[in-house]
C-alpha cells in the first residue's frame, strides 16, 4: 500500500508531466521596440500573432525610472533612466493585453493585440 | 496621483501586512523577544533601502537579467524560511533566525518597488499632500486587513482548527513563492510553460481590489501560465511533504495543548 508520501510525490510526477505536454511551444520569436519617453510609450500598441513567442524591448528615454507592469502579461520590470530592459511575453490567445508604467499610470499606458493571422507590424 | 499612491501601497504593502497577520497568530511568542523586533525594524528598513540603491547594478548583471535572479533567490529563502519556521523540527533560536529572514526577503521584494515610486513622486513634486494621503488610505485598507485576519486566525486556533491556520499560511507561502514562474517566463529562462492553463478574468478581474486581496492571499491569478500552475502544485506539494516530515505544529487533536499552559486566543501555535 502506498504511503502519503509516495501519493503525493506521484501527483507531483503526474503534474509535471501533464504540465509538459501542455506546455509545448514553437520556438520562434519575435522582437518589437518600445520606447519610453516623456513617461509614455511609443508605440501605445502593438500587433502581435497569436500563439508566438514575443521579445519586447523597452528602451527608456526619460531621466527617471519607470516600472513595466501588467496584469494581463503578469510581467513586471523596473527599467533604468537610459537604459534598455529586455522581457519576453507570450504565447498568447487572440485579444487585448493592457500594459503601464506603474509610476506613471495616467500616462504610460499601452496595449499588445494578438490577432489570428500572423501579420504582425 | 493619490488615487495612484493608495493603489500602489495596497498593492505592494497589503501582502506585508497579511504577512504579519499569519506570524502574530501563528507565532505571537517571538514578537515578545525585544531583540527580533530590533532586528525587524532595522532589517526591514536597511535591507529594502540597500537593494534600492544597488538596484541598478544588479538589474544590469547576468546580462540585464540579475534583478530577476534576486527575486528568485528572495522567493526561495522566504519559502524556505517560513516553511522551516512552521515546523517543531527547529528551536526558538533558529525559529527567530528564519523568521527573520524571512521577514527581511520578502519586505526587500515588496518594499523596493515603493521606494522607487517614493523617490521619484519626491523628484517631480513638492506636493506631498496626495502622497500622505493616499499612502494613509492604503495602509489603512491593509491595517484592516491585517486586523480581521489575525481575528479569524486567532479564533481558529482557540477552536482547535489549527488545519484551517496551517493550510491558509502554506498557501500563503506558496502563492507568494509561485510568482517564480513569472520571473522565469520573463527571461525566456524555459522554453515550456507560458500557455495559458485556464482563463477567468471575464469573472475575476486581477487589476481590481479584490483581485489583489485573493493574489495576496493565495497567489490566485485569473489566467495563471502553466508553469504558474505547476510550480503552485509542487510547492504546495513539497510544503505538506516537509511540514509532515518534519512535524507540524498542532492543537486541534491534543486534549491538552502542544505546549504546556491553558491555551488561550493569545498563545499562538509556536
Amino acid at each position: 500500500m502506498l504511503t502519503l508520501n509516495s501519493r503525493v510525490l506521484g501527483y507531483v510526477a503526474v503534474l509535471v508531466l501533464m504540465s509538459i505536454s501542455f506546455g509545448a511551444l514553437s520556438s520562434e520569436v519575435l522582437i518589437f521596440n518600445i520606447t519610453l519617453k516623456n513617461h509614455a510609450f511609443v508605440p501605445e500598441e502593438i500587433i502581435v500573432p497569436r500563439d508566438t513567442k514575443v521579445q519586447l524591448v523597452i528602451d527608456n528615454q526619460d531621466a527617471e525610472p519607470e516600472e513595466f507592469d501588467s496584469f494581463d502579461l503578469n510581467r513586471e520590470k523596473v527599467i533604468f533612466p537610459r537604459r534598455k530592459a529586455r522581457l519576453f511575453i507570450g504565447p498568447l490567445q487572440p485579444g487585448k493585453y493592457e500594459f503601464f508604467g506603474e509610476f506613471h499610470p495616467d500616462t504610460a499606458r499601452g496595449r499588445v493585440i494578438v490577432k489570428e493571422a500572423p501579420d504582425a507590424n | 496621483m493619490l488615487i495612484n499612491t493608495a493603489i500602489l501601497f495596497l498593492r505592494e504593502c497589503l501582502p506585508l501586512f497579511l504577512m504579519f497577520a499569519y506570524l502574530l497568530a501563528i507565532m505571537p511568542k517571538l514578537f515578545t523577544h525585544t531583540w527580533l523586533n530590533i532586528a525587524l525594524l532595522l532589517t526591514c528598513s536597511v535591507v529594502p533601502f540597500s537593494f534600492f540603491t544597488l538596484a541598478q547594478g544588479i538589474s544590469e548583471s547576468f546580462a540585464g537579467q540579475g534583478a530577476e535572479f534576486m527575486i528568485i533567490t528572495l522567493l526561495l529563502v522566504h519559502l524556505f524560511c517560513f516553511l522551516l519556521a512552521t515546523t517543531q523540527f527547529v528551536n526558538e533560536r533558529v525559529r527567530l533566525i528564519l523568521v527573520l529572514l524571512g521577514v527581511s526577503s520578502f519586505f526587500t521584494l515588496k518594499g523596493s518597488s515603493l521606494i522607487f515610486y517614493l523617490d521619484i513622486y519626491t523628484q517631480q513634486t513638492v506636493n506631498w499632500q496626495p502622497l500622505l494621503v493616499g499612502g494613509l488610505i492604503g495602509m489603512g485598507i491593509c491595517i484592516s486587513v491585517l486586523v480581521l485576519l489575525r481575528f479569524v486566525l486567532t479564533e481558529l486556533i482557540a477552536h482547535r482548527q489549527t488545519h484551517w491556520v496551517i493550510g491558509l499560511w502554506v498557501l500563503f507561502i506558496v502563492g507568494n513563492t509561485a510568482e517564480i514562474s513569472h520571473v522565469l517566463l520573463q527571461i525566456n529562462a524555459l522554453d515550456w510553460g507560458a500557455n495559458t492553463f485556464f482563463d477567468i478574468s471575464a469573472f475575476v478581474d486581477d487589476s481590481a481590489e479584490y483581485g489583489y486581496l485573493l493574489n495576496a492571499l493565495v497567489g490566485f491569478e485569473s489566467s495563471p501560465s502553466v508553469l504558474f500552475v505547476v510550480l503552485y502544485g509542487v510547492c504546495l506539494m513539497l510544503a505538506i511533504l516537509c511540514l509532515r516530515a518534519l512535524g507540524c505544529v498542532s492543537n486541534q487533536h491534543s486534549k491538552s495543548p502542544v505546549y504546556p499552559g491553558e491555551f488561550s486566543t493569545h498563545e499562538g501555535l509556536l
